[in-house]
């Protein structure tokens, strides 16, 4: 069953003459129990759309059912039902008072959903231990680090326990030990709660550790949509470089050798090295090795690399998603050995 | 009714935030009784009958600092409300049914409280200063 169903959703914002079409025309379709991902960069309308479906924003057409109630007509069984973590970087922060104590930021968020007494006490309880804020309920927000702030702010959005629950930018700006546990919990929503996760993020890694399916934003549309492997595998193939000995004359045998073989889709050849693009590539390799081996050419080195959602990226878009945001750069990990660790 | 509830809610929640800086709370006491004792000795020679206040002159001196202090309590209670909507609070809270009016009411709530509060001080050095 879908929780979330957007149909032609669109936003534009008007400052004196100029507008700007943050997004224009979007559909989604999220079945329950999926983790899905919003990637783009800074300005493709991840955060409006996310807005827009979590009640804070009017869309200026288009409608959307969320967590089985009209956005447009009924906001207020929505926000019932969905939680909401901002972004901690930008306009807003991420929506702790500085001067709370953490347990009273729990407290009071439980009561916004008029849950109280000793319920809100036992369901703030487990959120500080399975986020792993114990012994900090009683420390003001502004003295707990950027890691333990934004699991506080994980926590707010899950006190009542929604069944749909949205991430902006869940994992900017945490270390990279902070980030693998935070995907963690994020996986355990699901596992554990049955929880629909809806996150945004312009870390490549994320989208590909975490998420059963990603949207591809950029310039408020969705350019692609599917699961990680699939987009990866539907918009460029692996590369396989081989490195035969002999240099170039060995390489132009090889070449000659490979280039009508019925699983290679394009080949290079550079510095004495081959560079192929093959569809999957781990059933390719034993193939290729094979035609090489028979006809005696000795190889020095071999490599095979699996495209990563940047390539993706760059392929449907025509630019890096990584130009695009400053933001992310400090602590993004190479895409590469990220994805080559997953597979 | 979710409107009374909601801003009894918030204002619990930023009672509780300004008792905790001791140092507002003592400003705050204090404040009225401070300009009394400073300002008050000064009206003693204005025709007070001119102004209306029959003849003593902080009949109009005390009505009119308590004009200021809520003049000036609904101004703090617009930069709280910047300075949450810069920490994303106030969008935290309009994420969730809360209603949306008590979002405002709850603070106003409170500095009407605070006003309450300074104006009994006051009234106490009234009639402490007469005796």
């Amino acid at each position: 069953m879908a929780i979330i169903e957007a149909r032609g959703l669109a936003r534009t914002f008007k400052s004196r003459k100029r507008t700007v079409e943050a997004v224009r025309g979007v559909d989604l379709t999220v079945s329950e129990g999926e983790i899905v991902g919003f990637l783009g960069p800074n300005g493709a309308g991840k955060t409006t759309t996310l807005r827009m479906l979590t009640t804070l924003l009017k869309p200026t057409a288009g409608m959307a059912t969320v967590a089985g109630a009209d956005l447009l007509g009924n906001p207020l069984e929505v926000r019932k039902k969905i939680g909401y973590v901002p972004q901690a970087i930008g306009e807003t922060m991420g929506g702790t008072d500085p001067s709370c104590l953490v347990i009273e930021e729990l407290l009071d968020q439980a009561a916004l959903y008029r849950i109280g007494g000793t319920e809100a006490r036992q369901r703030a309880e487990r959120l500080i231990g399975q986020l792993e804020l114990t012994g900090l309920e009683q420390r003001l927000v502004k003295t707990l680090s950027g890691g333990q702030r934004r699991r506080l702010e994980i926590a707010l959005g899950l006190v009542h326990r929604p069944p749909l629950v949205f991430l902006d930018e869940p994992t900017t700006g945490l270390d990279p030990q902070s980030r693998s546990n935070l995907w963690e919990h994020i996986t355990r929503l699901r596992s554990d709660l049955g929880t629909t996760v809806f996150l945004t993020t312009h870390y490549l890694e994320e989208a590909d550790v975490l998420c059963d399916r990603v949207f591809i934003i950029d310039h408020g549309v969705i350019a692609a949509e599917g699961t990680p492997d699939e987009l990866k595998r539907r918009i460029s193939g692996d590369v396989v470089t081989l490195r035969v000995a002999g240099g170039d004359h060995g390489a132009t045998v090889a070449r000659k050798l490979l280039a009508d073989h019925p699983v290679v889709r394009e080949i290079s050849a550079a510095d004495g090295s081959l560079k192929l693009t093959v569809e999957h590539g781990e059933q390719a390799l034993p193939a290729l090795l094979r035609v090489l081996d028979a006809a005696g050419v000795t190889l020095e080195s071999i490599n095979l690399s699996r495209p990563t959602l940047d390539d993706v990226f760059l392929t449907l878009t025509g630019r890096s998603l990584r130009d695009d945001s400053p933001v992310g750069q400090v602590t993004a990990p190479e895409p590469e050995s990220a994805a080559a660790g997953q597979e | 009714m979710s409107f009374i509830r909601d801003t009894m809610l918030v204002f619990r929640r930023q009672e509780r935030l300004a008792l905790r800086q001791p140092a507002w709370v003592i400003i705050g006491l204090t404040q009225p009784i401070l300009y009394l004792a400073l300002f008050g000795p000064l009206l003693k020679g204005l025709p007070g009958a001119a102004l209306g206040g029959g003849g003593n002159a902080y009949r109009f001196f005390v009505p009119g600092l308590l004009i200021q202090l809520a003049l000036f309590g609904s101004t703090f209670v617009g930069f709280a409300i910047i300075s949450d909507w810069r920490s994303g609070v106030i969008e935290r809270f309009r994420v969730t049914p809360v209603n949306r009016l008590a979002i405002m009411a709850g603070r106003v709530l409170r500095d009407v409280v605070t006003l309450v509060v300074q104006a009994a001080c006051w009234s106490r050095a009234r009639t402490r200063s007469r005796r």
